[in-house]
This record gives C-alpha cells, structure tokens and sequence, in this order.
C-alpha cells in the first residue's frame, strides 16, 4: 500500500498527467521539439492503453510540423483515431492535419479537414480556422471565396469602426483585380515564345531577358538568310539556323520554367500581404500561420 | 518499521535508476522511428549496461544506421555484437553485407568467417564477394557449395552465375581505338562505344563545322576572319570530339561494371531480407 501511495506521488501530478507526460510538455514549451518527440513517444510505449495517448500522438505532430516535417506530422496525426474522442481534441487533431496539408501544397486536402470540423471552440474558429481557411481559399485561387471569409472575419473580430474603415479599405484593395495573383500558364508562355523567340519571357515578366531573347534569335535568323543570299549555303544552314534551333527551342523551355516561378512566387507574395491582414486583425502575431 | 518504510519508499527510484530504455529504443526501432532511436542510444551509457545489453545497443543502433543507409557505421556497430545474442547471425550477416557494399570486402570475409557454421548464405554471400572481387576461381569454389536448390537463394544463385559468366566473357572497349576511330571520322568512337545518338550527333555537328571552314576558305580566302573563326571552332569540336571518345569509352566501361556491382550487391541482399523477415 505504501509503495502504492509513493508510486503515485511520483508518476502522476495533481493535474492527473504522467510524469513523462509533464517532461514532454516541458520540452516542447523549450523549444526542444525533436527531444519532445521522442518525449511523447515514450508516453505512448509506457501507457498504450491510457488516454494520453491520444494527446501524446497529436503533440507529436505538433512538434514534427515545427520541425519543419510535415510528412510525418501528417503520418503521426493520421494514426490518431477520430471516433469516440474529445470533441476538442478531435477538433485539433483536424486543423493540425488540414495545416500540415496546406504547407505541402495540398490545398483540396487542407480543405477536406477542415471542414471535416464540427461546432468548433470559438476561439480555435477564430484564431486559426478562419484564417486558415483563408489562406486555403486563396491557394485553390477561389478568391470570390477568401475575399468574403475575410470581410465575414473583419467584422465578426473588430470592433472599432476607424479600424473596420482602414483594413476594410485595404482588403477591397488587396482583392481588386489588378492585384490577384495570375496564374501564368506554361503552355501560353511557350506558345508565345514559339511564334515570337522572347516573348514568352516577357508574359512571365522578364522583358529584359525577352528583349534579349529576341535579339539572339533575330540575329542568328538574319545572319542565316544573309548567308544563304550570298550562297554560303553550309555557313548559313549549319551556324545560323544550327545555333538558332537550340536558342530558339531553349528559349521556349526557359519561357515555361519562369512562368511557374512567377505563378509560384506571385501566389506567395498574395499570401503573405493576406497575412498581415489577419495579423492586423487578430492584433497580435499569429503564431499558427507562420 | 522505520527501515522498511524508507526501503518501500525507495522501491520507485531504484527501478528508475536501474531501468533501461532499452525496450522504448526497441519500439522505436520497430515502429521506424530511427533518428529517434539513434539520439536515444546516444543517450545511454554503454559502459554501464551488462553485455547482453551492450549486444542489443550494438544490434540497435547497427541497424537504425542500416535502414538510413548509414552502412559502415551501421557494420561497425553490428559487427560488435557477440555471438551470445540471439540475433547474433543477422547482424554478422548484414555486417558483412555493409562493408561488401562500401567496397571493403576483405573485412567482409573477416566477418563472415566468425560464423561457426558454414550455411548455405555464408557460400552465397561469399561467392558474391568474390565475383565483385572479379576473383573467379574463388567464385567457382564457393559457388560449388551452394545448394542451388535451397529456395530463399534459388533465383539469385542463377543470377550470380549469370553474372560470372558475363563478366568473364565481356571484353572492355578500348578507349585508343575509340579516340583512333573518331579521328578518322568523327563519331565513328562512339559508335564504336555503342552510343549511336552520340555518334551521329558528333558526325554532324564536326562534319558540319568542316564543311562551312571549307566553303568558307574556298569563297573567301584563308585570311577571312570567318575562315578562322570557323576554322577554330572546328579544330575545337574535332579535338574534342575525339577527346570525348576516350572518355566515353572509360565512362561505357565504368557504367558496365557499374551496373554488374549493382545487380550483385542486390542479388546478395534479397536472401538475407528473405531470411531474416525484415
């Protein structure tokens, strides 16, 4: 009975969490999220059957994501079963997962968690949902959609009617056309730069580089017709239209890869001014969308 | 009543004192958690652990270190582990399978002779060192005590043969023929290599630039810059096309052995996946 009551003094606290649990909490808080991880772990080889379990699984999770490794936060958050479990804690487990989606680029899968979500605590919808759910929005460029969620959040959060008036403005701003991000197609900028050498750079928004472009390949196309006037048939065949066909289809190639990056980096660019946005309106840095 | 109530109190802290994290490294390992289990056996302090525990440190960390394709580190540990360890033949199998893949494989055969028994994976694993030490004689006679019949090695074995007789058959291109070959007509070496996409390539770009110097010199003169430019840039493509046929040769030679080391290594390693369920 005695080492009963010793025992108990030494592995669980007043709050009814395991010592283990308590040492992995603390290292998470530190900071020290891959020693957590392998913190939470022992909770769940020591008490496999416990209810901690569950918690210790997504505080794993948790930590893999602030470790950069969203794969396996998703694996460890995926391994949790959503039946029978805290409402609140189901409620996490799903924005952890829809987040870890979301910073892998998977926008159609973030959205699928999040609105796997049922009658979540207010403050989870206002702190991290919503803007969440923003952001999502916004990668799966519905911005009919994040335009409406974000004026909906502005006025359910502030309350101040000169704020209200200054990131209104700033959002109806943000949201005009001109300032949505493009979706720089591949295929046209190629097409482009297949009927005219360069112009494909400047639908990416390289003009210099598609002046260029241009120039190179006029040049080596005039000098392979001037060739061939003068019968110089090798010289023009061989040294203008030879060099020319490798300028001209690299361009094309050069034109598809920098109308990704500048889809890419536009869509980035969108979400980050968004985010200022929600930090404004939440007053605070928030630290779930960093 | 006094002692005993201190001695109960202390039953906790001893058990914690003494217990190993040894089963929790275990799990970690089992469920795939492999940087993890490595930090935590870095954690531990060898010298306090008996020898069974030093054994099962040495397997678990030797084979942490194997599935993150660490593999000398991982032989180094594995090779530690004492014959009184119940997995003692999977971790002198899979050491000596490391250093066979990081090419030391005298130290490999070290490993394999500790065994007492001289099974048939000990046969196929040597007979694969030896033919990767293109030692054939060696290949024959290990090769020669391999039931052909034992199921987990039937195909590999079949492989391994295979592979001897190809090596034993296969004739390296020479890369001075090839070098020869191109200077007489361009790409002629590389065709000769058996890169044909090359050859016809090389064909025409230095054949090419030889006839536009020629249709140059002959309608402009020989002191016509262009003459010397393109006369330049095809005694550039020529030498180098020439050049790029030695080494096209090596570089066919070194894919060649390459390959044949490749398919050996993972012929020697099915079985031993095989065998020890992993």
């Amino acid at each position: 009975m005695i080492c009963i009551f010793l025992c108990g003094i030494f592995l669980t606290n007043s709050n009814g969490q395991s010592a283990e649990m308590q040492k992995a909490h603390k290292l998470r808080d530190e900071g020290k999220f891959f020693k957590a991880v392998i913190a939470y772990e022992y909770v769940v080889f020591k008490y496999p059957h416990s209810e901690e379990r569950l918690e210790s699984r997504y505080n794993k999770g948790l930590c893999y994501r602030y470790l950069l490794q969203y794969e396996k936060a998703l694996q460890e958050l995926q391994s949790i079963r959503l039946f029978n479990i805290d409402p609140t804690l189901r409620n996490t487990v799903l924005y952890e997962k829809a987040l870890n989606h979301f910073m892998l680029q998977e926008a159609n899968e973030a959205m699928w968690e999040l609105n796997k979500i049922k009658a979540p605590d207010p403050a989870l919808l206002s702190e991290k949902i919503i803007p969440l759910k923003i952001l999502i929005y916004n990668q799966q460029r519905n911005f009919t959609n994040s335009n409406k969620e974000l004026v909906s959040y502005l006025l359910a959060e502030v309350n101040d009617g000169a704020t209200l008036m200054k990131l209104g403005g700033v959002i109806q701003e943000l949201y005009q056309d001109k300032n949505l991000p493009r979706q720089y197609k591949e295929i046209t900028a190629r097409h482009w730069s297949r009927f005219v050498p360069g112009a494909g750079q400047v639908y990416a928004g390289k003009v210099g580089e598609g002046l260029i472009s241009f120039l190179i390949n006029a040049s080596l196309l005039s000098f392979g017709i001037y060739e061939l006037w003068n019968a110089y048939y090798f010289t023009g065949y061989m040294v203008g239209f030879g060099v020319m066909y490798k300028t001209y289809t690299g361009g094309m190639t050069r034109a598809a890869n920098l109308s990704k990056a500048k889809t890419h980096n536009d869509m980035i660019d969108f979400n980050n001014q968004t985010i200022e946005i929600i930090k404004e309106i939440q007053r605070f840095p928030a630290k779930s969308i960093e | 009543m006094k002692r005993l109530i201190i001695f109960l109190g202390m039953i906790p802290m001893l058990s914690m004192a003494q217990s190993s994290k040894i089963p929790f490294i275990d799990h970690l390992v089992k469920k795939g958690y492999f940087e993890e289990a490595l930090y935590e056996i870095g954690q531990q302090s060898v010298a306090s652990l008996s020898s069974s525990q030093k054994d099962s440190v040495y397997f678990l960390r030797g084979w942490s270190l194997y599935r993150l394709k660490e593999l000398k580190q991982s032989a180094e540990s594995l090779e530690k582990v004492s014959d009184s360890f119940p997995e003692y033949l999977k971790a002198t199998y899979f050491a000596a399978y490391n250093h066979t893949f990081e090419g030391d494989y005298s130290r490999a055969k070290n490993i394999l002779k500790r065994g007492k028994e001289k099974t048939n994976i000990y046969h196929f694993q040597s007979a694969g060192i030896a033919l990767l030490e293109k030692d054939f004689s060696a290949f024959q006679s290990c090769f020669a005590q391999i039931d052909t019949t034992y199921f987990p090695i039937h195909t590999e074995a079949k492989h391994l043969d295979y592979f001897a007789h190809a090596l034993q058959n296969h004739h390296a291109k020479s890369p001075t023929k090839a070098g020869l070959l191109s200077a007489v007509v361009p790409g002629l070496g590389k065709w000769y290599v058996g890169k044909k996409g090359q050859a016809i390539s090389s064909f025409i770009t230095v054949t090419g630039l030889g006839l536009v110097t020629l249709e140059n010199y002959h309608k402009r003169g020989a002191t016509d810059y262009r003459t010397i430019v393109f006369g330049a840039l095809f005694a550039i493509f020529y030498t180098g096309n020439i050049y790029g046929s030695v080494y096209t040769a090596r570089i066919t030679e070194q894919e060649y052995q390459h390959e044949i080391r490749n398919k050996i290594l993972f012929d020697l390693h099915i079985p031993l996946r095989n065998i020890f369920n992993e």
